[in-house]
């Protein structure tokens, strides 16, 4: 600041041409490095960075008309989206599905809003897209400088900022399901507030399968429960505030996500629609950003995160035998809050070969304020094995819903050096260490280059070795009936190699192709233990992925035509139905005539194979179409989802051994998407 | 079915005027950089009203380009070094001659522009990287990002620079 100021006066005693020539020199290198990191943040430079990332920029994510984050992102390729049958969305990366985590990071304008009690950040998965300026999804693990999760990618989505308009947005559908939003960019001479707000529910109307019992005693199968309305009731709210001053920011967001069971929980659709799961995250972060020297700059970032799980969720009834009586289900429940401060500083060294990076990133988190629930209501004050806490009681010590007395300390210190060697020719060198209080030093590695073979044509091979923590319910859940923690379990790793090749092809369309192969060694899942009778987190094994993207984009003066196809051939050696759809196919064509754009888009993703005694999984297919109209500063947009109607399902694998004996799965092992949807919306920038 | 793809094919056979879309971002980064190259021109005295310690910088727009050099305006920084910082936008070329021109628009409208500005020794930005073949210089982006100097069009125009942006410049021939 104080040298800004010498600046300025320098500059003004100098007027006419006699400004010291020193310092804007310097001035000079430092806006080309502002520049530089302008171009890296936003991925201007794509081609020419060691970096398997795709962007979707904020005209293509109007142009669709889709309202919420996780709705765009199969046009991602090797992107899949699905769901558990207690709703829980999911982000299926490279064929890779996870029942309970989807083991990326997900980043909101660079702050991590992944929790430590279960790893994952679904809560976030509804963020509303009308505030989103931009996505960035990077396939590759990367944990150099985003440390543990980083493991199948990273998920970045940038909010509108200080370069969008004011806008207030509405959005009705024929499913029950609407949204409002706010964004508003105050810009003073001395600072810049962003504030925003949204407001979203959706409640369609699905047909929750018929439940099946699976014996494993007499090797049967029976109906359990008839099929009936599903409770798919979600509610997204969220307010975030952004003030910027000089070389400070800060920043504020609170995401509250509520939802209900929808097609159960232990895959038992529910009798009686009165219980809901409420998560809530909340971030403050203080970020201070200024060069030190026109080729150094310091940035730091210090921050508190809060992190709350609230609900009960109704399972099967308490004797497995089929009923029509709601008092008898089994309840569980809880209450978690989990805190989080956090630090990280990057040193960034940038000359004309280098873009060197040196963080440091440390957090400590604990989880406080925590119970857990059990009880059947007809059981009334019995206390038993199933009837833990009568009546919802909160139960804390050795019954709670985790360890008690736990934290987490990370520490952190990593290196990356991009060298640009040549124009054509550049690479890249990275390394972290990490240390944990539960489980020590853990080392992430990465090796990439880029080459241009002209202005139109580049490759790229990279490298990346990254870890996944275990999640505290990996280490420490106890609870009685659902799952239990293994605090003997280690980081699960990854290795991947990546070879990509991207060409501008008859003028300026854009090809790209991905081929990746992958192991993850030490896979943590869950398993039933027949010794003790629970469902323990273990290092299961090893998974494989390999597979290939490719994607071409043909522009026709104002309009484009997109198409990205992706293959994977993943296998594991301990778990042989992976639940994934091997082929995948998405484009768009987007046309624009005057003030009007229309949007044809379709996702293609084929069968899921499924065990000898299920059906296959059928092959997804939805066209959509959306028109936009804009006229000034309103814009207005009608469209349809899944044009042709037709009947999408998501696969839902059985529950573990429950009582010892029982699986519970709904009939085909599948569950309903949402049909057609009619929907209008309205933006008005003002 | 049928009538969804009669459709699509009934729009691609219909003619639209193209216009291309331009990064904001790399909007932010011109208006960062441009100031500072403006400030490299040896001759910068001579440029600016001094009277009003103003420097003036002439927008020069193509049809269907007019969001995109209003927004390089707002987001130039109303006054450098002491300097008051006046942009104009115009789609014609004006009489005065400013103390630096920035051009937005098609390769014919920027070789139109370019030729009869030519004469004026000011820097000649576009604000596409592409547009370099009509300009004196323009951002390259990779890696790093860097000006772009048109080697025949800076020897056209005679703007004398500091050497430092020779240091870290790269260079285009016509």
């Amino acid at each position: 600041m104080r040298r800004r100021l010498l600046l300025s006066l320098c500059a003004t005693l100098c007027f006419a041409g006699n400004v010291e020539g020193g310092a804007i020199e310097d001035d000079f290198l430092q806006s080309l490095n502002e520049a530089s990191e302008i171009a890296t943040a936003t991925k201007l430079n794509l081609d020419k960075t060691p970096a398997t990332v795709t962007v979707l920029k904020e005209d293509f994510i109007r142009q669709t008309g889709y309202k919420r984050l996780i709705d765009i992102l199969p046009f991602i390729p090797g992107i899949e989206t699905s769901m558990t049958s207690s709703g829980k969305k999911q982000i299926i990366v490279r064929g890779m599905k996870s029942s309970y985590r989807d083991k990326i990071k997900v980043l909101i304008n660079g702050v991590d809003v992944t929790n430590n009690l279960y790893s994952n950040q679904f809560y976030y998965y509804n963020f509303p897209l009308a505030l989103v300026k931009r996505i960035e999804f990077t396939k590759s693990p990367d944990s150099i400088l985003y440390g543990s999760n980083a493991f199948l990618g990273v998920l970045n989505v940038i909010t509108r900022d200080d370069l969008s308009e004011n806008q207030l947005t509405g959005y009705i559908s024929t499913l029950n399901s609407y949204e409002a939003t706010y964004f508003q960019n105050i810009r003073q001479d001395a600072y810049t507030i962003l504030l925003d707000a949204h407001y979203s529910a959706s409640h369609p109307s699905l047909k929750a399968p018929t439940a099946m019992r699976i014996d494993l005693q007499s090797h049967g199968a029976m109906p359990f429960r008839d099929a009936r309305e599903a409770h798919a009731h979600e509610k997204n709210q969220g307010v975030g505030l952004s003030v910027k001053n000089g070389e400070y920011m800060f920043d504020f967001r609170l995401e509250d996500y509520i939802k209900g069971d929808f097609f159960g929980i232990s895959r038992v659709p529910t009798l009686k629609d009165d219980k809901d799961v409420e998560l809530r995250h909340m971030y403050a972060r203080l970020h201070y950003g200024d060069y030190l020297m026109p080729s150094l700059k310091l940035e730091t970032d210090i921050g508190y995160k809060n992190y709350m799980w609230n609900g009960e969720f109704r399972t099967i009834p308490y004797d497995v035998q089929p009923t029509n009586d709601p008092s008898k289900d089994l309840i569980f429940g809880g209450m978690i809050h989990e805190a989080e401060y956090f630090l990280k500083s990057n040193f960034k060294y940038m000359t004309e070969t280098h873009n060197l990076i040196f963080q440091i990133d440390a957090k400590y988190t604990k989880p406080y304020n925590t119970y857990y629930k059990q009880y059947v209501e007809a059981l009334g004050n019995t206390q038993n094995a199933l009837n833990l806490g009568p009546y919802g009681e909160e139960l804390r010590g050795t019954n709670n819903i985790i360890k008690e007395g736990i934290h987490r300390t990370t520490v952190a210190a990593a290196v990356e050096d991009l060298v640009t060697l040549r124009d054509d020719f550049s690479f890249v060198l990275g390394y972290r260490f990490d240390h944990y209080n539960d489980f020590g030093f853990k080392s992430s590695y990465k090796a990439g280059m880029v080459y241009n073979f002209s202005s139109k044509q580049t490759s790229k091979l990279l490298y990346n070795h990254s870890f996944r923590a275990p999640s505290w319910v990996e280490l420490y859940a106890q609870t009685a009936a659902e799952f239990n923690g293994n605090p003997d379990i280690d980081p699960e790793t990854i290795d991947m190699v990546e070879l990509q090749y991207l060409a501008e092809i008859f003028g300026s369309d854009k090809l790209k192709l991905n081929l990746y192969y992958g192991k993850n060694k030490d896979a943590i899942d869950r398993y039933y233990d027949t010794s003790t009778g629970k469902r323990i987190y273990k290092n299961m094994g090893e998974i494989t992925l390999k597979g290939l993207e490719l994607s071409y984009k043909k522009f026709f003066e104002k309009n484009e035509l997109y198409l990205s196809w992706s293959h994977n051939k993943n296998e594991s050696t301990y778990n042989p139905w992976l639940g994934n759809r091997t082929d995948l196919l998405n484009g768009y064509f987007s046309y624009k005539y005057k003030k009007v754009v229309l949007l044809t888009s379709f996702n293609y993703g084929d069968k899921i194979k499924a065990p000898a005694y299920i059906e296959d999984v059928d092959a997804l297919f939805s066209l959509n179409e959306t028109l936009t109209y804009e006229k000034d500063d309103f814009v207005f947009q009608a469209g349809v989802k899944n044009l042709t109607n037709r009947k999408n399902y998501y696969w839902i694998e059985p529950t573990d051994i429950m009582f010892g004996r029982y699986m519970f799965v709904p009939i085909e092992a599948k569950v309903p998407q949402t049909g057609r949807e009619f929907f209008v919306s309205m933006r008005k920038n003002f | 079915m049928k009538k969804i793809f009669a459709l699509l094919s009934f729009f691609l056979l219909l003619n639209v005027s193209a216009t291309a879309e331009i990064d904001r971002n790399l909007l932010l980064m011109e208006s960062k950089v441009f100031p500072k190259i403006i400030m490299l021109d040896k001759n910068l005295p001579k440029k600016v009203d001094t009277a009003s310690k103003t420097i003036t910088i002439h927008v020069y727009y193509d049809k269907g380009f007019s969001k995109e050099a209003e927004a390089f305006a707002s987001l130039m920084k109303k006054n450098f070094y002491g300097y008051n910082v006046k942009t104009l936008l115009s789609p014609h070329i004006l009489k005065s001659v400013p103390t630096a021109y920035v051009i937005v628009g098609s390769k014919q409208y920027g070789m139109r522009v370019f030729d009869k500005i030519k004469n004026n020794k000011r820097i000649v930005f576009s604000l596409y990287p592409n547009g370099v073949s009509y300009s004196v210089v323009t951002l390259q982006i990779g890696t790093k990002v860097v000006p772009l100097l048109n080697a025949t069009n800076l020897k056209i125009v005679g703007v004398e620079f500091n050497p430092i942006i020779y240091k870290v410049a790269k260079f285009y021939e016509n």
